[in-house]
């Protein structure tokens, strides 16, 4: 039943340029590491994911033991206490996903590991989160299918050094002090766009 | 009965609101009572006022979508509930149980509190007679909105058992909702010598004009499926059908932009699992089944099925959000425009066009035709997101392990598969899942649009 599905059509800070460069046929180094800085400036701004370290107890001891209703039982608590936070949504999410499909290789990570395993997780929902919102605000016109920006997304999200981000995050839960690592690609200058047919937002 | 809405509501900006409407609603609950000529028990005449209450404070009670990071969009909600069996509804595991449902179907945090109901018994709960009504041999109570899905199951299952009996409950906020309602189920009546009766019944909210409203209003599924639970315990029936097609009862995010229940779910298979055991705990009748007949299936295999004899009425149906309201121009004849741009207008089309009834399609009216060669891009938004939708579906159904990569592009299909589960839909629902969304990226194949052929491209290898 479709009554009145929301979509949110403001994009937060930083994200916009993401989705510029990426619409604009920017190379994908540039691109991953303004997503990165986005979703530093957005871990800050929106004060982290409330509950990750209780949603990444219950993760390792799901993952350990097999026991998905205790998973269960903690994340709709956490989701609840945390007033259903969009972080937090999208990271219960994920780990309920890595609960179903990788269940079987999981007893013998520490629970570091498994801890580091649902962060960044969380940490690849969140930006895909925030990526897809710029695709109907701004690159809808910039590729030829929507298969081919989905696929350039995907690059986005795999560019962005996901473990960097993870443990920062592991480090500063509610977003306080969290920090980008640093840039492995400098700016691009805009010598490269002489003579070259500039694609705009839709 | 008519009802107050009282309590307290504090946005995520932390400003609290007191919510004050004596008066505020109105459910014309005695229509179930005078149909079966039986009273509505205590515990029923309580869901019913509980899921109204909740509706009128959920939709007096507004939500904010300035804040880029979506934090405006839970809210605190503390209604006071005045129920007649205050012991039962406080106990931890009914309270829990309530509240775990709102949270899933709105988002939000609720903390309901129960009070004793001081008024007097309605009219529902009083008059009773020598004779009972209940419908004979198989029957069923189905919800009945006057869409497409809801005629369509019915049309089928009607057409498929000579001896079912249905209860068709239709619950409206307007006239004109409930005037659609009334010709469709009036017009299966007749097609099935008398196996259906419609129960229609009124629930809105008054003095209510002017007044800020949600318009999201997610608990609409808790007041539908109450409705038809009491009807149900009432009409002593076994079993509640909701006719939503899979793809609409699930409601897939349309992509990683959406989050909860920014997709409603009304009609999703842990909301009617929730519901199931809500009523369980009631303990009023023998218990009552909540299934999904259709849930494996799309809205077009949904109309290829639609029995001949029924076919003509098809497009009376409508599935447009926003037709009975006022937002959309009116006909000259009286009638108003569909949208078109919704998702529910789309989702018509789409299954129109891809089951043969692409003249039908073209008869309709539509504000904005989005399948159209030229359309804004405000008016295809919906299009686009669903578009997005189907491109990842394709893939993900084409990928080697299919329902692991369905739940990497989709992590929420995990609650729909548990709900299936607690329903009884067997053990093989992932595949059927699977199979239901694999036809339904087909089936946007089929449909010859500029916009579509663009999105989607061709068909990879």
């Amino acid at each position: 039943m479709a009554d009145g599905d929301f979509y949110s059509r403001n994009l937060a800070p930083k994200w916009r340029k993401v989705g510029n460069t990426l619409g604009g046929g920017q190379d994908l180094g540039v691109v991953c590491g303004l997503a990165s800085e986005a979703f530093a400036e957005s871990m800050r701004l929106s004060r982290g994911v409330p509950g990750l370290r209780e949603l990444c107890h219950a993760f390792a001891a799901a993952a350990r033991d097999g026991d998905r209703n205790a998973w269960l039982a903690t994340s709709e608590q956490v989701r609840r206490d945390a007033r259903h936070h969009p972080n937090t949504e999208i990271t219960a999410m994920a780990g309920q996903a890595l609960l179903e499909t990788d269940a079987g290789k999981r007893p013998g990570l520490s629970d570091g590991e498994l801890h580091e395993t649902l962060a960044r997780a969380s940490v690849d929902g969140i930006a895909q989160h925030h990526l897809a919102r710029c695709r109907q605000s701004q690159l809808a016109a910039a590729f030829a299918t929507v298969g081919e920006l989905q696929a350039r997304e995907r690059d986005v999200i795999s560019g962005i050094d996901t473990m960097a981000l993870a443990r920062e995050l592991l480090r500063h839960e509610d977003g306080q002090g969290f920090r980008a690592p640093a840039r492995r690609t400098a700016s691009a200058g805009t010598e490269h766009l002489i003579g070259r047919t500039l694609r705009g937002p839709s | 009965m008519t009802g107050d809405a009282i309590g307290s509501w504090r946005s995520p900006g932390g400003l609290e609101f007191r919510v004050s409407a004596p008066q505020a609603y109105r459910l014309d609950d005695a229509t179930i009572a005078a149909t079966f000529r039986a009273q509505l028990p205590e515990r029923v005449a309580d869901l019913l006022a509980i899921a109204m209450e909740v509706y009128a404070f959920d939709r007096l009670s507004t939500r904010s979508s300035r804040d880029p990071f979506g934090r405006g969009w839970c809210r605190e909600l503390s209604p006071v509930l005045a129920v007649r069996d205050v012991d039962f509804w406080s106990s931890s595991e009914v309270a829990g149980t309530i509240t775990g449902l709102l949270d899933w179907l709105t988002d939000d945090y609720w903390e309901p509190c129960f009070v004793p109901f001081r008024g007097g018994r309605s009219l529902a709960e009083t008059q009773g007679t020598l004779f009972s009504l209940r419908p004979g041999g198989t029957a069923a109570v189905a919800c009945f909105s006057g869409g497409l899905d809801s005629f369509g199951g019915t049309a089928i299952d009607l057409g498929e058992h000579d001896d079912l009996e249905l209860v068709l409950v239709g619950a409206s906020g307007t006239g004109r909702a409930r005037s659609l309602q009334r010709r469709l189920a009036e017009a299966l009546r007749e097609r099935t010598a008398n196996r259906v009766q419609p129960l229609l019944i009124t629930a809105n909210l008054v003095h209510a004009k002017g007044r800020r409203q949600d318009r999201q209003h997610r608990s609409r599924g808790l007041l539908f499926l109450s409705l038809a639970a009491a009807t149900a315990l009432v009409a002593d029936v076994g079993e509640v059908r909701v006719y939503e097609n899979g793809i609409g009862a699930v409601n897939l995010a349309y992509g990683r932009g959406q989050v909860g229940a920014h997709m409603s779910r009304s009609a999703h298979p842990k909301t009617l699992a929730a519901m199931q055991h809500l009523v369980d705990l009631m303990d009023v009748s023998s218990g009552i089944r909540f299934t999904l007949p259709r849930v494996f299936d799309t809205k077009a295999s949904i109309v290829r099925r639609i029995p001949d004899q029924f076919a003509d009425l098809i497009g009376t149906t409508m599935s447009c959000d926003t037709w009975s309201s006022n937002r959309q121009p009116r006909l000259a004849e009286g009638e108003r425009y569909r949208c078109g741009c919704c998702s529910s207008c789309v989702l018509r089309r789409q299954a129109l066009r891809t089951s043969g009834l692409a003249e039908l399609d073209g008869r309709e009216r539509y504000r904005a035709d989005v399948l159209a060669a030229e359309v804004s891009d405000e008016d295809a938004f919906a299009l686009r997101l669903m578009l997005g939708q189907v491109a990842a579906l394709e893939a993900a159904t084409r990928a080697n392990e299919p329902w692991e990569a369905m739940i990497t592009a989709f992590p929420q299909l995990v609650d729909a598969r548990d709900g299936l589960l607690v329903l009884g839909d067997g053990p093989d629902v992932e595949d059927r899942l699977v199979g239901l969304y694999r036809r339904y990226a087909q089936e946007w194949r089929q449909v010859q649009a500029p916009m579509v052929e663009r999105y989607l491209g061709q068909v990879a290898a």
